[in-house]
């Protein structure tokens, strides 16, 4: 029976995904009033939105999706009661009335059914969980980036997504913008010649807010749930820069500048290659730990990682050979971009036009729109789960390698590290009780 | 979350620093890696960071803990070392180390553990203190004791240290925990979800069985919880290639939605072939919601071919669901649908005419152009989407049909195929665009004109000078301008981009023309066309002299500089004047190469020139963006200027931002006088933040 054949997670994503990865998608609106609940639209002309994690980023997210005028932000959770005070505020001002909900505890606002798609700004080590307890309610998720805090739990979510049917947008927004589309299309329609070779180039160091005393062991404020705070990371105790905004230079909730920029610079790598759903099969490097100090991520680091089609990827931070962004090397020339700015050669290439014979890659101007227009459709957004997920695979595999000093070999359709017990023990890390996926 | 864009009231600089000593450590690291240090070194080294790491407490210096890294990484590259390591772990744990110290150990031991380690980490598990630490070694190490281990301590315990074991067997996927994690079902709410959950991590076929039986006999949250679980063992029989056994349990879930939708997505994964099947038969039944989750899949799953099947059901389907199998026909590309799609353009809901018109961009062919045309060019709701799908449709016969088109159609139809020509670069029709520049309706001249600059090459440049040269109206002109720039820049050569439109001017006698060309040459900035733009400011005629300052304002460079300054100096209030200083400021502001110093030097002078306001305010917006003490002086002094003040607090601001670590005194005594005489209360927030930061950093 041809269908008994083993089905391994690259025949899956062969079946699935990668055809609405290479087409375009122009997703139609559908009016919300038609669709019923487990359609996943809401019962009301509107989106009905809880946002969960609402500091520097969340609150972002949510101004982003108060500006739309079917979508409706109902709630709003943090474990930071000053977040909470400051988000409910926001919203409240902007609908002109006192109706949006607060909630401590994220399994409250999933638990409420009118509640149709969520916004996840939480900490790296406070993405899984709630994803995947928030799919199994059937809600829409738009998470931040990085994914996941490690390759496991980027997979557990991936699958959540893909069980229960979700709609899910990744915070990679440069997808979303101009110039970048425009370089990985001229990547795409082979004006470089054949890839051989992409550089990207991430922020090196640790890039700290807070001033010293910042750094001072000290009970947490009232206002402040630590023990939830932490979740399903070790024990530490608690001084001021530990949490907002720092902790992404601690290993045990972030995964320094490495995995804070994966998400973005490999996103847009990948999608240039039109590899979204491939991940190296060998990888190595080397990266500088702090030896002291609050932080345990590392300053300074350079991953090589090899493509079973022969690409090369250095990904690097601290180096000044490569530049911050995506840089594809052809056999014909390259091109480069970053925020804000792009250059290739021959130069010529920027000036170049595409015409309906050339290939389009998906376009999205507007990267919250985007998510709401396919909570509606049910068409893929422009970063679905499952490509956030090969994103942030090399920065992953990176990380362990360096930690343990030797290449390894991966297997991208089991996920697992080939012939390296240690090295797999690494993919997941253990959450402190009761918390677990 | 990127970090460079988030707002950040006050930050260290730590980075060098440890940037530093972590290249030195790096560089000692290596030479142990390289395997040039002898074991017996190695331990000593171990034993002295470990006595240190003893006493360890948060907070505390963590160099004892990172020379133990560093050591555990040669000892994982050398496994001749590990045994010994791993006993000195063990021999740490059981001494009186601080518990911050063997918390670190236990990390340390999840990775370099075995059975050895088992026993004590099992005597750890007893206390409240260290239960976490050594359960989070324990989850890792790959050793049976340690499943035994995990399995004894159960009974034992209750609350979150039983939880914590619960979890650790699901993560182990200890296949002879299941009988135990049964007996905890229907417990506590949590402990029940957690030996769920487990069981669905464990995915044996006993571990199905037990969950088979709770999905029965439970009922409310507890079924759905083992409903779930259950899902996650049939998702793995797929990944396995055990397809049967998985859609067995796929139809088995009648209730709820959401589960019975995951069952749907998991029988069309585990059999991509039958997909059609599947979907066609819901799409046939009468669940709304059930057809969502199927045409979610006609859109993902490659293995679904011959669709005019499905495509046939669009009638009997709601709106909505019509939408959705219509963007899911538009993204798969296959064109035997096309009939289809097209009849759907028809559709009286608005919705569905909309997400058909779509789909064309992919199906679409040289016989739909007609449609998209008229649709374009009409007023409906699916305008936007016309022109769209017309700028996407494939095949060379496209291009041909959209030029034998041309000739007889409406106007309005007309100017939707030239401007579809230009999004679609369709360069081989440079002469029939241009023609259509002499056209006799003005729309059609003005996209003529437009699609021109998009497709012309650099050697028809003259052709489009031609075109601005008979233009009759400004819209016309302005158009021309721009597609003269456009194409004039895709001329290697910078210095001769002007070449055609100096060659031309001599002809040119309309004034209003005349100015386009002078327009023109400012946004090139060929310097062989400055001269011809200095002489246009000694012209009698008002047109031409406001277009030669408008053009030297424009200029990339500052090589117009001083004819700016010279025409601002002479005409003071009057217009050209007045336009000279603005033009002028902003030449400086956009001055790369001049260092920041000189450029406030020559705002001085232009804030001394200025008599009106709004150039002053001009000159102050600038200054903001300078990164110069001059500027934080200039901006400074102006303070006191009351119809000045507030823009000069906001330059004071944003200058002392930018140097204030350069020049923290003069920053924070400017920033003191903002705080003190602001009305903006924002400003003066932001001002004290900077002040505090200045401050921590004196």
């Amino acid at each position: 029976m041809p269908q008994e054949k083993r089905m391994n997670r690259r025949t899956f994503l062969q079946n699935t995904a990668a055809l609405s990865a290479g087409a375009l998608v122009f997703p139609s609106i559908i009016p919300a009033t038609a669709l019923g609940k487990d359609g996943a639209v809401a019962p009301s002309d509107r989106i009905v939105l809880g946002c969960i994690g609402v500091g520097g980023m969340g609150t972002g997210n949510m101004r982003g999706f108060l500006e739309m005028d079917d979508v409706r932000v109902a709630a709003v959770c943090d474990v930071d009661a000053n977040h909470l005070k400051n988000a409910k505020t926001i919203v409240d001002r902007h609908y002109q009335n006192k109706d949006c909900r607060k909630y401590h505890d994220f399994r409250e606002l999933i638990a409420r059914k009118d509640i149709d798609a969520i916004s996840l700004a939480t900490p790296d080590h406070w993405h899984a969980i709630p994803v995947i307890a928030a799919a199994e309610s059937g809600k829409d998720i738009y998470g931040e980036k990085p994914l996941s805090h490690c390759l496991a739990e980027g997979r557990a979510m991936c699958d959540a997504v893909k069980r229960y049917n979700r709609v899910w947008q990744t915070g990679s927004w440069q997808r979303s913008v101009a110039n970048f589309r425009f370089a990985c299309e001229l990547v795409r329609n082979g004006r470089i010649g054949k890839v051989h070779t992409v550089h990207v180039g991430l922020p090196s160091g640790h890039s700290v807010g807070g001033t010293k005393k910042d750094l001072i062991i000290q009970d947490p404020p009232d206002e402040l749930d630590y023990d939830f705070w932490l979740g399903p990371a070790f024990y530490r105790p608690y001084f001021p820069a530990r949490t907002h905004w720092n902790w992404r230079w601690q290993l045990d909730f972030g995964g320094g500048q490495l995995l804070d920029w994966v998400g973005h610079h490999v996103d847009i790598a990948h999608w240039g290659l039109g590899m979204d759903y491939d991940a190296p099969v060998e990888v190595e490097g080397t990266g500088e730990f702090p030896p002291d100090g609050p932080w345990d991520s590392p300053v300074r680091y350079r991953i090589h990682a090899l493509y079973r089609n022969g690409v090369r990827m250095v990904i690097a931070g601290g180096y000044e050979d490569i530049k911050m962004g995506s840089k594809w090397i052809g056999e014909d020339g390259w091109v480069w971009v970053k925020r804000g700015d792009i250059d290739a050669e021959p130069k010529s290439l920027l000036k170049e036009k595409f015409g309906p014979g050339d290939i389009r890659i998906y376009k999205s101007t507007d990267h919250h729109r985007n998510f709401i227009d396919c909570v509606k459709s049910r068409a893929e957004t422009i970063t679905p789960c499952e490509i956030a997920h090969h994103s942030q695979t090399p920065g992953h595999l990176g990380q362990i390698a360096m930690v343990l000093g030797r290449k390894i070999r991966f297997n991208p359709e089991t996920e697992t590290i080939v012939d390296d017990l240690t090295a797999n023990q690494m993919l997941r890390t253990p959450m402190r009780s009761p918390w677990h996926i | 979350m990127e970090i460079n864009t988030m707002r950040r009231k006050w930050r260290i600089r730590v980075g060098i620093a440890a940037v530093i000593v972590a290249v030195l450590t790096g560089f000692a690291l290596g030479q142990a890696a390289k395997g040039t240090e002898p074991a017996s070194k190695i331990m000593d080294r171990l034993e002295s960071a470990l006595a240190k790491a003893a006493d360890y407490d948060f907070g505390s210096s963590r160099v004892c803990l990172s020379e133990i890294e560093q050591i555990v990484q040669i000892v994982l590259n050398s496994p001749g070392l590990k045994e010994s390591v791993e006993k000195r772990f063990i021999a740490f744990l059981r001494s009186d180390a601080t518990i911050a110290g063997k918390q670190f150990i236990c990390r340390k031991l999840s990775v370099v553990g075995s059975g050895a380690s088992v026993p004590e980490l099992s005597r750890m598990l007893k206390s409240e203190e260290t239960y976490d630490m050594a359960l989070y070694a324990l989850t890792r190490i790959p050793s049976s004791r340690a499943d035994r281990v995990l399995r004894e301590r159960i009974p034992k315990v209750s609350g979150r240290f039983r939880l914590g074991l619960v979890n650790a067997l699901g993560y182990r996927r200890d296949s002879k925990a299941v009988s135990l994690l049964e007996t905890l079902i229907g417990e506590d709410p949590e402990t029940t979800g957690a030996a769920l959950s487990a069981l669905g991590h464990i995915a044996t076929p006993e571990a199905a069985e037990v969950l088979a039986r709770v999905m029965e006999e439970a009922d409310g949250p507890v079924r759905i919880e083992a409903m779930n679980a259950y899902l996650k063992y049939a998702d793995r029989l797929v990944e396995d290639g055990r397809i049967e056994q998985a859609l067995t349990i796929y139809r088995r879930f009648a209730v709820p939605d959401r589960v019975r939708a995951a069952a749907l997505t998991g029988m069309i994964h585990a059999r991509p072939g039958d997909a059609r099947k599947i979907i066609l038969e819901t799409l046939r039944g009468d669940d709304s919601r059930m057809k969502t989750v199927a045409l979610g899949h006609l859109s993902r799953c490659v293995r679904i071919e011959n669709l005019k099947k499905i495509a046939k059901e669009r009638n009997r389907l709601e709106s909505h669901n019509q939408v959705q199998l219509l963007t899911a026909l538009g993204v798969r590309g296959d064109r035997s649908v096309l009939p289809l799609v097209v009849e759907a353009v028809e559709s009286e809901d608005e919705a569905v005419r909309v997400a058909a018109v779509k789909a064309l961009a992919f199906l679409g062919d040289a016989t739909t152009v007609d449609l998209l045309a008229r649709l374009a060019a009409g007023e409906g709701v699916e305008c936007e989407a016309a022109r769209e799908s017309l700028d996407r449709i494939h095949g060379e016969e496209v291009d041909e049909k959209i030029v034998n088109m041309l000739a007889g159609s409406d106007p309005e139809i007309r100017v939707e195929l030239l401007r579809s020509m230009g999004e679609r670069v369709m360069r081989s029709g440079i002469d029939t665009v241009l023609a259509y520049t002499r056209n006799s309706d003005r729309r059609v001249r003005v996209q003529a004109v437009r699609t021109a600059g998009l497709i012309a090459a650099p050697e028809r440049l003259p052709d489009v000078i031609d075109a601005l040269v008979r233009a009759e109206s400004e819209p016309e002109r302005q158009e021309g301008e721009k597609a003269i720039v456009a194409v004039a820049r895709n001329i290697e050569d910078q210095e001769n981009q002007a070449r055609d439109i100096l060659a031309a001017m001599p002809n040119v006698t309309v004034p209003e023309t005349r100015a386009s060309m002078l327009h023109v040459l400012g946004w090139i900035g060929d310097s062989n066309g400055l001269p011809v733009v200095r002489k246009s400011l000694d012209s009698d005629d008002p047109v031409i002299r406001k277009a030669g300052i408008k053009a030297m304002s424009d200029w990339p460079n500052s090589a117009p500089m001083e004819d700016l300054w010279r025409v601002a100096q002479a005409e003071g209030q009057k217009v050209d004047g007045v336009l000279s200083l603005r033009g002028y400021i902003g030449l400086v502001r956009r001055d790369r190469e001049r260092p920041n110093e000189e450029k406030v030097g020559l705002y001085r002078k232009a804030f001394d020139l200025a008599k009106g306001l709004e150039e002053k305010r001009l000159v102050l917006s600038a200054l903001g963006e300078n990164r110069s003490l001059a500027a934080l002086e200039m901006a400074g002094t102006i303070m006191d200027t009351p119809d000045l003040q507030p823009e000069a607090e906001v330059a004071v601001f944003q200058v002392a931002r930018r140097i204030w670590r350069d020049h923290p005194g003069e920053s924070a005594g400017l920033l003191e006088k903002v705080v003190e005489k602001t009305d903006n209360e924002e400003l003066r927030a932001e001002a004290e933040d900077l002040i505090g930061r200045i401050r921590e950093e004196m």
